[in-house]
């Protein structure tokens, strides 16, 4: 129990940007991997569409193995063989030196204090009621709070889109990855996952201009330039 | 993992480290390998395989570099370290010592 507290303070600790490197490293990495996968079923006689549909299927949620590969590099899992899935919250706390002489830990009241939030629920929620602006403000005031300071929560928002978008809930995962954009306008993973959306609709144009988006934020990101590709349209 | 066959703990790792002590292999290539020398008993899925290739990574049984693949692909390579290569004899030597003890457990009349 007490090494995974330590742990779990050194988590707060590693400077963000690393944490932002691996993460575009591994998705990255998954994407090539259902790249290669594609390809070699392709060898093997299914079509583009097929090959790709069961690759991704076979990778099993692209969010949900980063999540347990991130838990891994941050040591949350402690024995190998432990199947249990732990999603640790990442919270920043920002220790002063009044923090020091007052002999207060600002990381361990974070903790302390950490409550499970239903940021998910709330946002499919507002959505539901049609109510996009609400949504975005909840997700705004998430960003804002002192614990989220060295994150925000486009990455939620765009794996809740992914979730949604498995169940077969087109409209509704539309309007997820709108919101995330509108929110998170910088984040080229959003662009790209409202551009797959937006192929999955039928809407062409829609979606090379996200996929466009993705790349005049990130020149080269390779997930869109992929769909480009496969788009048949040049960048 | 198919659905019959299930990995014993621990035994995930020791068959990454055997599969990358044959050269150098992106994810999927440790996969197929792993298919292949198990005589298609073993499929590892990304959910096992990728937390597994960090892990061992991490450990310092593994390097891993961004190269092309065979089709002309971008794909990171893993290749096993010195440690892991000594980790891969320790572990191989325990498994013949439980393998051969539940063996005689087994053929005990």
């Amino acid at each position: 129990m007490m090494m995974r507290v330590v742990r779990w303070i050194a988590r707060l600790w590693r400077a963000p940007q690393e944490r932002e490197r691996a993460d575009r490293e591994l998705s990255e990495e998954l994407g090539s991997y259902v790249e290669l996968l594609t390809a070699d079923k392709m060898a093997a006689g299914q079509s583009a569409r097929e090959a790709r549909r069961a690759a991704l299927l076979e990778l099993g949620g692209a969010e949900q193995v980063q999540e347990r590969v991130r838990d891994v590099r941050a040591g949350a899992l402690d024995y190998p063989g432990d199947p249990r899935q732990q999603a640790t919250p990442r919270l920043a706390a920002v220790p002063t030196f009044a923090d020091y002489r007052a002999n207060r830990d600002p990381a361990l009241d974070a903790i302390l204090a950490w409550e499970p939030d239903r940021l998910h629920h709330d946002i499919t929620t507002l959505l539901a009621t049609g109510d996009t602006a609400a949504a975005a403000e909840l997700i705004r005031a998430y960003n804002g709070r002192p614990v989220n300071r060295y994150r925000d929560a486009s990455t939620d928002v765009n794996a809740l889109g992914y979730r949604v978008l498995r169940e077969g809930r087109l409209a509704e995962a539309l309007a997820i990855f709108e919101l995330n954009v509108r929110v998170h306008p910088h984040y080229t993973n959003g662009w790209d996952s409202l551009g797959e959306a937006y192929v999955q609709s039928g809407r062409r144009d829609d979606a090379i201009a996200a996929f466009r988006q993705a790349l005049a934020i990130e020149p080269g990101f390779p997930p869109s330039r992929e769909w480009l590709r496969r788009l048949g349209v040049a960048r | 993992m198919t659905a019959s066959t299930n990995l014993l703990n621990g035994t995930l790792d020791m068959l990454i480290l055997k599969a990358l002590s044959l050269g150098e292999l992106h994810g999927l290539g440790v996969t197929r390998r792993i298919e292949q020398i198990t005589r298609g008993t073993f499929s590892v899925k990304p959910g096992s395989l990728f937390p597994a290739l960090h892990r061992l990574e991490e450990a310092g049984w593994l390097a891993s570099e961004w190269g092309t693949s065979e089709n002309n692909r971008r794909a990171k390579y893993y290749r096993l370290k010195g440690a892991g290569r000594r980790q891969l004899e320790v572990e191989t030597k325990q498994w013949r010592v439980v393998a051969q003890a539940i063996a005689f457990a087994l053929e005990a009349g």
